[in-house]
This record gives structure tokens, sequence and C-alpha cells, in this order.
């Protein structure tokens, strides 16, 4: 297990490398200068060059790169000139919002997804199991920011019970926060929900032909018992990748739910710094998310380790 | 390498996940609007009562004005907030006209050479330090330096210099008649800051601890991306008379001025209508009509408006290096009907203007070349496009952006009139920034393009595509000549007469093809009263009993 992790630390490190070189020169690629962002729109030509000169856009892109690989490896991601602070700093401050937003959206996920599978495989034809199935194709297939703004319309708008957006931190004031989540978490979760139940639901049916399920019956195990400390277990391995790709992408930065909502997460920052062309925020957030990713694939292996023995022999 | 940045720009594109039908923001809209005819039935703030002191104004904006910096940011969204914490020599009143702000009144000499500014005593700077010619002097050297405008006034001033502690002189080399009204202008302002922080700022826009004016409101708190919180100044001094516009008395109604960043239009028009907001920047024009008739909201068309505009490359790779080529394209317009079909509902375009101002800005409103504009005779286009060259054998390139529907909008209006005539055009859509960057960096790249304008500029200098320093690279020796004698003029109704030969000259030579004035709509809640039908100036905004 400990040779894995320090395999994954090492590939981690050359991931990074690659994409924030690949992602360094694509932005070069990009029109649109930061100089005219920050003078607006109605600059002159003249005005943008002096600007883009006094920032050190006019040098050389290879004298830039070594610049912006230089500070990265001693851990300097550079100066945002849209968060008017270091990149670094700006990134982390994003990172709260959708931090609060992730989590939240894949506990609530999780736990209301494994009794919805679960009925499903074990009253297949019932009714609800029926209508579960068919709410849940309907989940994967709605549009996130179409749903965002059909909630907004019936939630804050008509019946005018929960705000058409803003953001305050939990820790700042728990409950206010909960009243600004709801929308989002609620439009985030009716996607990773359906996904789930789908994902859990075949997982559960093919484990339950397993003959070990059998020989836990036959031992005389209580059925709970069977389902949740055999069944559920063994069944959990795929809803786990699943889980934690959902979860890097949502601490990626969700960026049309944190537009909608004014959610000021790395989603928004993101938005922000692709509007402003702030090379600098741009590559800091890619960093970042493929950070997350990485270490989110290794916890996800861990888990694998600690759920199924038989990957840690392996 | 046209490929590779397409591709490259793909990928962007798909990270950001269709974030133009989401987002809606890029280039703010340049400065507010104007009133068209007030038709408005809706109560002004005369018939709503005074307001009284006390309260938060929430206001939504587009996005992040990323500064406050108005001497530096030339976008809607910094004025907007920065109209409240900077204030310059003089302001323009609700006529258009220059009224002393900073300064108490002026002196010029016989020949118009030598301006001799003195300004108000007990100015104070959020910092506390009194302001004293010394911060004027490099406020507006700064200006020189940093404003499309300044650099411009530049140009003609010889020196800037303190005479005693509240008194400034200006001198010039050449005549300039515009110059008290550049001091005024709202676009890249001549904002008076404390001289320390010139010095330091230099060229660059100020951050947040450097936002110190003298304005009404003062910067309490910036979280970038999040919101700008304004708190009043109770230290200000007030002038007394209501001038309306920028101008005269400031009365800070409100205790606060919070300002939240909501780039989704739709999301900004659910906002005002809950209350969650008090004012919003521009909604949808499809809103327009639904937010007039809500029984807790006021629409009204702003003072102040846009002047939409189709711009033509004259650079020599271009089709429309060709006068004949641009007179076609203007021909091929029908203006009335591409107002009705995009600029939103009648109240807030109609009459349509053909002016390169705004109908209620007295100092260079005229209809020169009125009939012109409204001349539609695609027969006629057809001939000049073929006397031009351009027999669609190759296509017209338009470079535009959703950021703003209406632009797209009228790039397809326009194909359609083409196509109409066999020639092709291909409509290239970016985001707002590429376009604006691809219009100068990139000459070669396209042909006609999209933009709005302020309708509130008071000197031809300060029309941009009318300057050689901006895309499109406009060049006229007759231009250059009407632009010198306006400068030259010596009273108000000579400056308007060589404004309105300037404007003669756009329609005959057509450095843009304008597509007519439109005011912009602020909507904000009923119970937020304005003075007048500014209702860009939040700071004489304020609640009823």
């Amino acid at each position: 297990m400990l040779g894995m992790v320090l395999r994954r630390f090492r590939d981690m490190v050359i991931v990074l490398v690659l994409v924030g070189t690949v992602m360094f020169f694509i932005l070069q690629l990009i029109p649109g200068s930061p100089a005219r962002a920050i003078l607006g729109e109605y600059a002159t030509e003249s005005q943008v060059a002096a600007l883009e000169a006094e920032l050190g856009y006019d040098r050389p892109v290879h004298e830039q790169f070594f610049d912006w690989f230089g500070g990265m490896v001693t851990g300097d991601l550079g100066y945002s000139t849209s968060m008017g602070r270091g990149v670094t700093e700006a990134v982390f401050q994003h990172l709260g919002p959708t931090l609060v937003l992730a989590l939240a959206t894949t506990v609530l996920s999780v736990a209301i997804a494994i009794p919805l599978a679960m009925h499903t495989v074990h009253k297949p034809d019932a009714w609800s199991s029926r209508l579960l199935m068919g709410l849940s194709n309907l989940g994967l297939a709605t549009p996130n920011f179409w749903l965002a703004l059909v909630l907004v319309l019936i939630f804050a708008v008509n019946l005018n019970i929960l705000p058409t957006s803003g953001y305050i931190s939990p820790l700042s004031d728990p409950l206010w926060s909960v009243w600004y989540l709801v929308l989002p978490v609620v439009v985030l979760i009716s996607n990773l929900l359906a996904l789930l139940v789908m994902t859990l639901r075949e997982s559960l049916s093919s484990e339950l032909l397993s003959s070990y399920i059998r020989t836990a019956r036959a031992k005389g195990l209580s059925e709970s018992k069977v389902q949740y400390r055999h069944l559920l277990r063994n069944a959990l391995l795929p809803v786990i990748t699943v889980i934690g790709s959902n979860f890097g992408t949502l601490l990626g930065g969700i960026v049309i739910i944190e537009i909608i909502f004014v959610i000021p997460g790395m989603g928004w920052a993101l938005n922000n710094g692709i509007l402003a062309r702030d090379l600098p925020l741009i590559l800091g957030i890619t960093l970042v998310s493929a950070l997350i990713f990485v270490l989110i694939n290794l916890l996800v292996d861990i888990a694998y380790g600690i759920i199924d023995p038989r990957v840690r022999v392996q | 390498m046209n490929k590779v940045r397409n591709i490259a720009l793909s990928g962007m594109s798909v990270m950001m996940l269709g974030l133009v039908v989401a987002c809606g923001d890029g280039p703010p809209p340049p400065e507010g609007p104007e009133q068209n005819g007030s038709e408005a039935d809706q109560p002004s703030g005369d018939e709503a009562g005074m307001p009284t002191e006390g309260g938060t104004i929430t206001a939504a904006l587009g996005g992040d004005p990323q500064t406050m910096d108005q001497g530096v940011n030339s976008g809607a969204l910094t004025n907007l907030v920065a109209w409240n914490i900077f204030e310059s020599l003089f302001a323009m009143d609700e006529e258009y006209l220059p009224q002393p702000m900073l300064a108490e009144s002026y002196d010029v000499s016989e020949d118009g050479l030598e301006y001799t500014i003195h300004l108000r005593d007990g100015v104070v700077f959020h910092n506390g330090d009194s302001m004293n010619s010394s911060d004027v002097v490099a406020s507006l050297q700064r200006w020189t330096e940093v404003s499309a405008t300044g650099q411009q006034a530049g140009e003609a001033i010889e020196s800037i210099a303190a005479v005693d502690e509240l008194t400034v002189s200006i001198t010039l080399s050449v005549p300039r008649y515009s110059l008290i009204s550049d001091l005024a202008f709202t676009t890249q302002m001549a904002i008076i800051i404390p001289e320390e922080i010139a010095d330091e700022v230099g060229t660059t826009p100020m951050n947040a601890e450097q936002t110190v004016g003298t304005g009404p409101y003062q910067l309490a708190e910036y979280n970038e991306g999040q919101h700008v919180l304004l708190e009043r100044f109770d230290e200000y001094a007030s002038l007394e008379d209501d001038l309306g516009g920028f101008a005269g008395a400031k009365h800070a109604w409100a205790d606060e001025i919070e300002y939240v960043f909501v780039p989704d239009e739709t999301q900004r028009f659910n906002g005002v209508q809950t209350g969650q907001f008090d004012w919003v920047q521009s909604i949808n024009a499809d809103d327009y009509e639904s937010a007039r008739n809500h029984e807790s909201l006021n629409a009204i068309p702003s003072a102040r408006g846009t002047i939409n505009t189709v711009l033509v490359n004259h650079n020599e790779s271009s089709l429309f290096d060709d006068v004949r080529a641009r007179e076609a394209i203007n021909l091929i317009i029908d203006k009335d009907v591409f107002a009705a079909a995009t600029f939103g509902p009648e109240w807030v375009w109609e009459p349509l203007s053909n002016s390169f101002v705004s109908p209620d800005n007295a100092t260079m409103y005229s209809d020169a070349g009125e009939d012109i504009f409204f001349d539609y005779d695609p027969d006629r286009a057809a001939e000049l496009f073929a006397e031009a060259g351009i027999d669609g054998s190759e296509p017209i390139r338009m470079l535009t952006s959703q950021t703003y529907p209406q632009f797209y909008q009228w790039a397809v209006m326009i194909q359609a009139e083409l196509d109409e005539l066999g020639i092709p055009m291909e409509i290239d859509v970016y985001d707002y920034p590429t376009i604006a960057d691809m219009r100068s960096s990139e000459p070669e790249s396209w042909d006609l393009s999209t933009s709005f304008f302020t309708g509130a500029v008071t000197s031809p200098d300060q029309i941009l595509w009318l300057g050689g320093d901006w895309a499109g690279e406009y060049s006229n020796d007759e231009r250059d000549e009407l632009m010198a004698q306006y400068q030259e003029s010596t009273s108000p109704e000579e400056a308007l007469a060589v404004a309105t030969e300037i404007q003669q000259l756009v329609y005959e030579d057509f450095p843009v093809v304008q597509l007519g004035h439109v005011s912009e709509v602020n909507v904000h809640s009923a119970e937020l009263i304005f003075p007048d039908d500014w209702t860009n100036v939040l700071y004489n905004a304020g609640y009823g009993e």
C-alpha cells in the first residue's frame, strides 16, 4: 500500500508539471489581453500596449514561461490581476465555497442514494421502484442550468421562499448559509443522485447473485446484516469511483451553477479569470483542479483497499 | 496558426461549458443611457417624494469591475461604482454642460491658452487629508497619461502647475475648446486623488487600499469576485444646488451601497423582482415590458444612452477600405426594422435618432445625415458593392460576440441582407474580450464588427472610432481639419456647427455605420427614489418615509 501511495505521489508531480506546461502554452494561443480587461473595452491600442509592457506581457513567451515555472516549483503561482492578490491566496479563498457545495452535494446524494438503490433492487417490480428509475433517467437527462433557472422561477420568484442567488459562508452564519445553498445543492444532487442510484442498483443486482450472499444467508445471518455488511460493502466499489470522479469535478469548479447562483467558488473564479484573461489565475485553478483529481484518485484507491482486502493483496 | 488558436478556443469553450448561455458578461455597457422622450408613466423621484436618510441599497452589477480606478478603466462596471467614490474638477449636468465640482470657478485668458482653476476650499479626501493644488496637479498629470481623452488633451497642454494652495493653472500650446468638457468627461475620468497615491500608482490601476477619492461614498470593502461595499463619507462637502446629471449636490441618502456581481441577466431580473436587489444593471431587453408592468418595480428609460454601431475596418487588407462598400452596408440596413427587432420595446428607442450623441445632448446633437441614415436601398447597395469589387467571390468577415445578444442579432440580420444580394458573410463569434483584442491586434482578420458607444460625449475627440488610435484605423484629412477646427471654436454655437459638419462627414465617409440610439434601462425597486431619470447615479437615490 505504501509503495502504491509513493508511486502515486511521483505520478502526481509528473501530471502537474505536464498540465502546467501544456496549459501555459495553450493559453498563449488565446486572443485577448489582460491589459484590455483592466483598462476596459474602450481603451486605445497605445494604452493597452503600455500596460501590457508594464505587466510584463510583452516579453518573449519562453521568458514568461520560465518565470512562471520557476515560481510554480517554489510554490509561487504568480499574481492575479483580476483578483488583486497572489494566485495561491485567491485560489484557496475560492476553494472554500466550492468545497462546501461539493461536500453537501456528495454527502446528501450518497445518503439518499443508498436506501433508494437498495429499495429498487429488493422490490424491482414495485411501482415506487419503477418511478425511481424513471426519475433517475430524468435526472441524468436534465441540463443543470435549465433546472436551476426553473427552480429559481418556482421557489424564488413565484413562491419567494428561497433566494434567487448568493452565498453565505457556513462559518459566518450556518443557518443563513443553508438557505442560500438549498437551490444549488438540489440542482447538483439531481444529477449525482440519479447517477449513484443507477450505478449502485446495477452493482447491487450483480452482487446479489454471488455465492457469498447465499452462504451468508445459509449461515443464518439476519437479512439486514447480509445486505449492509456483505452486499452493500461489495457493491460499493464502483460507486466509490463514481463518487470520487464526481467530487473531483465538483471541486474543479461547477462553472454554470456557481455563475447562476453567484457562488464565489472555483468555477466563478475561473470564469472571471477567463473573461479577464488573467492567465496566472487560470493556470493556478487548472493546477489545483488537477492536483485535486490526482489526490482523489489516490484516496479512491486507498478506499478500495480498505473496503476490499483483495485489492490490498494485489 | 488560426486553426491552432481556434482549437484552443474550442477547448476553452468546452471548459466553460456553454458559459455564454448562462453568463452574459464581458464588456460592460458603456456608461448609462438617457431618456428617450420619457414616456414612462411610472413615478419619477419627484412624484414619489424625497428620499430620506438611511438604509442600504443592494445593487446587482453584471460583473466584477476589477478596479475602482475609473481614471484608468473605461468600462461601465467600474464607472457605476466609482462615480460614488471619485470626483473631478468639473462634472456634467443633466444638460451635458460642465459645471464646477471640485473647482470653485475658472478663468480663461483672452487667447484661450491659459486656464486658471480656483479650487473649492474644505474638500476632504477619504483618508482625511484636505485637497489642495498639488493633489490636483499630480492627478491631472496622471490623467494626461492614462486616459484616452486626457492623452488627447495632453497634446495641447504645455504645463499644469500649482499657483497657490487652491489655484491651478493649465497652459496650452494650442487652443482646446473642449478642455473643460474633457475634465468633466465620465469615461476614464479626470479623477482627483491624493498626490502621494497618484505618484505611487503611476499609470497602473489603483488597488482597493489606494482607492481614495473625495466623493460622497468611500470604499469600505472590496471582496474581489463577490461584492463592493461603499459607506457614506460623513465628511463629504456637498454642493448645495441640484443640477442633475453628475453635477451639483450629492445627497448620499443611503448609509451604504452594496454592489454584488450577478453575471446572468435573468438572475439579475429575478433578484430585483423578489426584492433581493434594489437596483440592477441592464437586463435582457425582452424583459423590459415585464419589468415595466411589475407593480413593485420601476423601469424607466434612463438618462443617457448608447449608440449602436457597426464597426468598419479601414485597414487596406479589408474589403471596406473602399467608401462605396461602407455606404452599401448602410444601404442594406433598414434602421427601423433593426431597432424593432433587436433594440427592445419602442419606448427605449423611438423616435430613432441618427446622431452620434444622445438626443438630449444639446452640446453636440444634430440630425445631419438623417436622410442617408434612413436610406434603405438594397439595389443601389448591390451596385456599390460591385463597384467596390465585392462580388461574392470571397466572404465578408464579421467579428461579433454573443456576450451581448443584440450584437449577434445584428450580424445575422446583415448576413441575411447580404445573402439576398448573393454576397456571403462569415460570422466569427467570440467572447467580447477576444473580439475587442482581435479588432486591434489582428486588423487583417475582420471586415465588420459590432459595438455600442456612450451618447454622453461632449466633444468629437471623445468619440473613439473617430480617432486614429482605435480599432478600424479610420483616417481622413477632412476629419482631421474639422476636429482641429472644433477645438478652435470660441462659442457653443460655433462648436455645435463644426460638430454638425463632422456628423455630416460621418454619413458621407462612413467611418462606422450607425444603427441608432437606445436608452439603457436600469430596473429598480419602486421603493427606491431617484430625483430624475439618471438612474445610474445611486448617490442621489434613497428610500422614502
